[in-house]
């Protein structure tokens, strides 16, 4: 079945002429995905590899009412006017490609998408697959390229990098396996839809067997997802690699005391496997071995065992 | 972008908070004669960006202006936490009644900002933290609306101020959230907040950092502060870093930068993000000594892939290279191989010798493979892992 | 003359100005630059070619030719 993205996904693209939103729109198009209209002020008229091009959102959709879903490509200045003009249009999915958008913007728009039921992805997400259904933004690149590390599964994948998306992703491959859906969810401290946030998703997924996640040092992110894995009894096996613990024995960044004030402890790749484990969560320390905790994880599965 | 005290306390003041009497020195003179003006005891407090400054001995006192310009002397080219010192804030010393916290931040989880009070200010908010007292008290804001005067009132009374105090202190609130919506703030932080005998609120210390991402909306205020960009450090950057930092900036296109620099003899061009995280944590697993961290990726030309990779070749003590990535989806493989021996062949070294791992996959192999195999390099595919190629790579350099 | 890709230009098949003009300002990595009446290729960008062919679209058959100076090696032909 997948998640957030699937066979009934009609995507427009914001910013759509720029240069990064033509290559992945190229590569969209190249998957199967439907991407009916863009948007970039100015241009309408224009067509990027056959997709036509509006002045604004609300042309585009009262031209193709089917859509349901946005990409945001366009500079950090502008994103958050572009999402504002996506959820006042009430586009239920939108991934934000776009990094380096203000904290404050982003603050904002998640909260402005909450009240409107709006989904965010991001900022700062290459996008998200489901190998056989859909694909959103520039994730594993070029059809050929895609295929290689990308086919359908029972694998979901959360990652806060999008190249280690792909390689994870490619890995499984490797091994025989392959993917529900995988999500680039972004490596900021605010994002859209954290850990916490998709997995209830992804335990309703009959598609969904394992979860693998892939995580970093900084924000309280995967600290968050520990504690709430204790509170709830989250009925499917996660495995998860957090990268960067060299960073632990850098010299500190610490600038006053309001940090650890607000969230804790945090951010420290030590802290993460830790909390990560005690909630239950396989954490391997190669990224290497994902693949094969993962199959054990999946033959266990289909044996009916624990 | 973290602003030193200074800038910090002067941003402060223009938006009407009161901040101590003092003066920005730069030499022992200048601090006698700052002492002088201030005519009373002084605090000198060295202006770097590193935390912790006051166990190092970077914050003194002095009773007279003589004695300002002997701690000044001692300080002033001295080394605090890596950091040269060469400015100090010479402040009157106050009278303390009370010592408080105010700050205003970001908070991740509830994805919006929050307000911080407490009572117990200075070095005593450390126990705060870990007791999580009432007496520290957090103010959640939306993200669309700022502290409102009934916020601020609340929080003047929870502090039990009354009276004349009491409105100082919501003024004071006041000011200070518009100062952290003014200029796209992260953080900005008061402690201690000082209450004096005679009934002022002071602040004592100031740290403000402004949203990196919000910079280009920004400049043009923090240059009438006369505060300009600059990276943030935890220690100043090396040559190596600086020369690394102007071969990324001279291209917008792509990412090839990030550099660290480490002490070892294996150079790293490593990539993209995630993946160079990966794998300096492999190379280290292996027991290899890295010579440098950097980050590839977004799709970089060659010339800035060959420019760092020559770079890195050329830095004393690199005895061999590991090229590594994750696979690629937007970069081009056969880009990073055009980099790679470019930098070999224009630096006179030849890659069929010089001790070389190269992984990556994605776009563009063929080509790039190609290229590796016409310079007779060995290289790993995407059936090969991070981990594999890093301990390659590290064996590749024993005896070396 | 590239470590990695060689570009060569036909000039008699570009007789007119916005012939020339087209190319070079198609080029993304901007390789073709026009010289009085030719068109000339930066030699020290030649490594920066794509391979978007775009300069091939819009000019004759064979008035451009790009030639990979690893070619033999493609498709392992030489180990």
């Amino acid at each position: 079945m997948a998640i957030l993205v699937d066979e009934n996904t009609k995507v427009l693209v914001q910013g759509i002429t720029g240069r990064e939103a033509t290559t992945f729109t190229q590569s969209m198009l190249e998957f199967g995905t439907p991407v009916l209209a863009g948007v970039t002020p100015g241009k309408a008229g224009q067509s990027v590899y056959g997709v036509p091009v509006y002045n604004t959102v609300n042309s585009a959709i009262q031209a193709h009412p089917d859509i349901n879903t946005a990409i945001v490509a366009v500079p950090p200045a502008a994103t958050k006017d572009a999402v504002m003009e996506a959820v006042d249009a009430n586009i239920g999915l939108i991934n934000i490609f776009t990094e380096r958008v203000p904290r404050k913007d982003v603050c904002q728009m998640l909260e402005y998408a909450r009240s409107h039921a709006v989904r965010i992805v991001g900022p700062n997400s290459l996008g998200m697959c489901s190998p056989g259904k859909a694909k959103l933004g520039a994730i594993g690149g070029p059809q050929e390229e895609f295929n290689r590390a990308y086919s359908p599964g029972s694998v979901a994948i959360l990652s806060r990098s999008g190249g280690m998306m792909t390689e994870t992703a490619s890995q499984l491959c490797i091994h025989g396996m392959g993917i529900s859906t995988a999500i680039n969810i972004g490596g900021d401290p605010v994002i859209g839809s954290t850990f916490v946030e998709l997995l209830p998703l992804l335990a309703d997924d009959p598609q969904t067997t394992v979860i693998v996640l892939f995580c970093e040092p900084g924000t309280s992110s995967e600290e968050r997802l520990a504690a709430w894995m204790r509170e709830h009894r989250f009925p499917k096996p996660i495995v998860a690699y957090v990268a960067g613990n060299f960073v632990d024995k850098m010299p500190g960044m610490r600038f006053g005391h309001a940090a650890v004030i607000v969230d804790g402890n945090t951010g420290s790749a030590l802290g993460k496997v830790k909390a990560m484990r005690e909630a239950g969560i396989v954490v391997v320390d190669n990224h290497g071995d994902i693949a094969g905790a993962v199959k054990i994880l999946l033959e266990k599965n289909l044996a009916g065992g624990e | 972008m973290r602003l030193y005290e200074y800038e910090g306390k002067r941003i402060l003041q223009s938006f009407g908070l009161e901040v101590p009497q003092g003066f920005l020195v730069k030499s022992p003179q200048e601090a006698r004669a700052a002492a002088n003006q201030i005519d009373g005891p002084v605090v000198l407090k060295t202006q770097i960006l590193a935390t912790g400054r006051g166990k190092a001995g970077g914050i003194r006192f002095a009773a007279t202006p003589m004695q300002a310009e002997k701690q000044s002397q001692e300080l002033l080219g001295s080394k605090i936490k890596d950091y040269t010192v060469d400015q100090l804030l010479v402040e009157e010393k106050l009278d303390i009644q009370k010592e408080l916290y105010v700050a205003a931040t970001y908070q991740e989880s509830t994805k919006g900002r929050v307000f911080l009070v407490s009572q117990s200010g200075g070095m005593e908010v450390n126990k705060e933290i870990e007791s999580s007292s009432d007496a520290l008290q957090k103010t959640y804001l939306s993200p669309w609306i700022g502290l409102q005067p009934y916020q601020a009132r609340s929080l003047a009374f929870s502090l039990g101020f009354e009276g004349k105090l009491n409105q100082s202190a919501q003024s004071l609130f006041l000011k200070l959230w518009e100062v952290f919506e003014t200029l796209d703030a992260t953080l900005v932080e008061i402690n201690p907040l000082l209450l004096t005998r005679d009934g002022r609120l002071i602040s004592a210390d100031a740290h403000i950092e402004i949203d990196n991402d919000a910079l280009f909306r920004q400049r043009d205020r923090l240059e009438a502060f006369k505060i300009f960009d600059r990276d943030d450090n935890t220690r100043p950057p090396t040559e190596f870093e600086i020369q690394a930092l102007a071969i990324d900036k001279a291209d917008y296109r792509g990412v090839a930068g990030r550099v660290v620099e480490f002490p070892g003899n294996l150079g790293l061009l490593i990539g993209a993000g995630g993946g160079s995280l990966t794998l300096f944590d492999a190379v280290l697993r292996s027991g290899g000594k890295p010579a440098n961290y950097c980050e590839v990726g977004g799709n970089p030309p060659v010339s800035k892939i060959s420019r760092l990779c020559k770079l890195i070749l050329q830095k004393p003590g690199v005895k061999g290279l590991a090229v590594m990535t994750n696979v690629f989806s937007n970069s081009r493989v056969d880009f990073l191989a055009r980099g790679v021996i470019k930098a070999m062949l224009e630096l006179g070294i030849d890659p069929s010798t010089f001790p070389l791992v190269f992984r990556s996959a994605g776009a563009y192999e063929e080509d790039g493979y190609a290229i590796l195999r016409m310079h007779g390099v060995r290289y790993f595919g995407r059936d090969v892992t991070l981990e594999d190629s890093a301990r390659a790579a590290v064996t590749m350099m024993e005896g070396r | 003359m590239g470590l990695f890709v060689n570009i060569k230009v036909n000039q008699t098949c570009f007789s007119c100005a916005p012939g020339r003009e087209i190319v070079a300002n198609t080029c993304p990595v901007d390789i073709f630059f026009v010289e009085g009446d030719l068109l000339a290729v930066h030699p020290e960008i030649e490594d920066e070619c794509t391979f978007c062919y775009l300069c091939l679209q819009n000019s004759p058959p064979g008035a451009i030719h790009i030639e990979k100076t690893y070619q033999d090696w493609l498709g392992n032909l030489q180990s």
